[in-house]
């Protein structure tokens, strides 16, 4: 049982819009403390305009939110001391250096000091621009841009970082570098991070929210999505004679479903069960009880978060 | 690294993040030579525009020709060099500021900075600040200095102070409300034709109102009207009201109010 306080953000119906354009129609969010929250979504579904939101960068249209105990709906000053930013494709002074970059992003939350000018040069060290930091920014490639954008986002110790596509724009080392960062930094803050490449939310994410058209129509810890919904499925092959097997799985209180498919003279197996218990302590034992069959595959079925992603996108109404 | 090796800053309100912001937006006038470079141009052409003036003025009185409003002396020169400095600067102004709020919306930066604990009221304080202090040295600080120097030479004798400070600070007052104005424009609009074209088009077209209120002349709320008064100042005459003088202090705060109320509730996209 997770407590309300252990959400560092959590929202209700939140929607956002432009006119006559809604962006955001509603999202409803907990992201537990300490844990590397996921929020996915097709491009134009709304995922910017939520962290904006979150941010205080836009105001609701309706719907309510915390983030850190703070109302988004009121003035979010004290709210911004404590949380990371990292915009979507971040966009920093051009004439202004990477030292310069940070040192500005710094003086919002601290002195002068050289405890400060340590901790910047530190960032810039762990960020792997130290050859760059005294170069203008405007001369920087998108990838260098985006870790500049994550070391300033985490600059202050942040409670709650926000990255808005932090992968986005980066080479497949950058990427792999960015998503240990994830990983590391989950001892000290809680990351919620949007982005619209699915591997990369499968490899660091606990809990994962997916957005389509404006409203969260997915949000569960990452294990319960890719287990799908439906129940547990297990598939495996045999080879022989599994006369009656099928008979004595499919009366099984626990066997939602099961499909046999013959091929090659041997038989495939999917069967759907409610409770991964006694599948796992009963299921072979049946299938064996058929004296000459042999088990050539056996396993449960892990989704990849893309079929999960693409069922649930598609489930929506246009 | 931890947290105990550095201090953290503790201002509140619309004073959060302004001094920072306040030395970042500087940096456009003092980092590079933008500053030497507009200080030098607008001391050539405010002083060369008034030597310029006085030599026609001369050139006028030795062939005997007459003007059709007789500029025979500095006293006469001075008040009918004023209306087109002020216009100039005017236009000065709006070139160089234009983009202080406009830029910045365009391009993407806001996002990122107003994400931090900034005061959107303390940006445009900050702003207006950082902007309002080098237009004064560049605009009049010291090209009225050499102005002064000028006219106490060609009348043979000290310009009278208290009147020509009189007229420096009304000019003054005029150039930080077209900053001022050009700023709130940029947070309106992101229109730069409207932003460049407003501030200049009523610098030129105000006198016509005039044509409405005969009469009224000098005595208007309006900061344009400092531009007669300060001229009749120029000439030695009393102001016809102070009015002006007082409205325009007004329409500044007016105008960085307007900026921070829109400001506030700029959606940023």
């Amino acid at each position: 049982m997770t407590k309300s306080g252990d959400f560092v953000v959590s929202t209700q119906r939140l929607a956002k819009r432009f006119g006559d354009v809604a962006a955001v129609r509603s999202v409803d969010l907990r992201v537990p403390r300490h844990s590397i929250f996921g929020f996915l979504g097709p491009n134009g579904a709304g995922k910017t305009t939520t962290l904006r939101m979150l941010v205080g960068l836009l105001r609701p249209s309706g719907g309510t939110g915390t983030v850190l105990g703070h109302d988004i709906t009121g003035d979010t000053l004290e709210l911004r001391r404590r949380i990371g930013y990292l915009p979507q494709q971040p966009r920093f002074y051009p004439d202004l250096t990477a030292r310069e970059t940070l040192r500005f992003a710094a003086r919002f939350f601290y002195r002068r000091g050289a405890g400060l000018e340590r901790r910047i040069s530190g960032l810039l060290e762990s960020s792997d621009l130290t050859a760059r930091a005294d170069r203008p920014v405007g001369a920087f490639s998108g990838g260098e841009r985006q870790r500049l954008g994550i070391a300033q986002a985490q600059l202050h110790f942040p409670d709650l970082l926000i990255l808005d596509e932090p992968a986005a724009g980066l080479d497949p080392i950058g990427r792999r570098d960015v998503l240990d960062l994830l990983r590391r930094l989950r001892s000290e803050t809680t990351v919620l991070f949007s982005t619209h490449i699915l591997d990369d939310v499968q490899r660091v994410s606990d809990t994962v929210a997916i957005i389509t058209n404006g409203s969260v129509v997915a949000h569960a810890p990452i294990e319960e999505l890719l287990a799908g919904a439906e129940g547990t499925v297990y598939r495996f092959e045999t080879r022989g004679s599994t006369e009656g097997v099928e008979e004595a799985v499919g009366r099984q209180p626990w066997v939602r479903h099961i499909d046999v498919q013959g091929q090659d003279g041997g038989h495939a197996w999917t069967v759907t069960v409610s409770d991964e218990t006694a599948a796992d302590n009963e299921l072979l034992r049946l299938v064996f009880a058929a004296s000459d069959v042999a088990v050539t595959e056996y396993g449960r079925q892990r989704f990849a978060l893309e079929d999960v992603f693409l069922r649930v996108v598609e489930e929506q109404p246009a | 690294m931890t947290l105990t090796e550095i201090v953290p800053t503790n201002t509140t309100g619309w004073r959060a993040g302004t001094a920072n912001l306040f030395a970042h937006e500087s940096r456009h006038w003092w980092r590079n030579r933008r500053w030497w470079v507009q200080l030098l141009l607008w001391a050539g052409v405010l002083n060369g525009m008034l030597l310029g003036f006085l030599w026609i003025a001369a050139q006028a009185n030795e062939s005997g020709l007459r003007l059709e409003e007789p500029a025979v002396g500095v006293a006469e020169v001075f008040p009918q060099y004023l209306g087109l400095a002020i216009l100039l600067s005017t236009v000065g102004v709006v070139v160089l500021t234009q983009g202080v709020m406009l830029d910045e919306r365009r391009g993407g930066m806001l996002e990122w900075v107003l994400a931090m604990p900034v005061s959107r009221t303390g940006l445009v304080v900050a702003k207006f600040a950082a902007h309002a202090l080098p237009i004064l040295l560049v605009f009049v600080l010291v090209p009225w200095g050499g102005l002064y120097w000028v006219l106490s030479r060609e009348l043979g004798s000290a310009w009278p102070i208290g009147e020509f400070l009189a007229v420096a600070a009304m000019v003054a007052l005029i150039l930080l409300f077209t900053l001022a104005l050009t700023m709130a424009l940029g947070t309106w609009t992101t229109s730069r034709a409207a932003v460049v074209g407003v501030p200049i088009a009523a610098g030129l077209m105000y006198d016509a109102i005039h044509l409405f209120v005969p009469g009224w002349a000098g005595r208007l709320p309006f900061p344009w009207e400092l531009t007669g008064v300060s001229v009749q100042v120029a000439a030695g005459k009393p102001p016809t009201s102070w009015l002006p003088v007082v409205a325009t202090v007004a329409w500044i705060g007016v105008a960085v109010a307007l900026t921070a109320w829109r400001f506030h509730r700029e959606d940023v996209t």
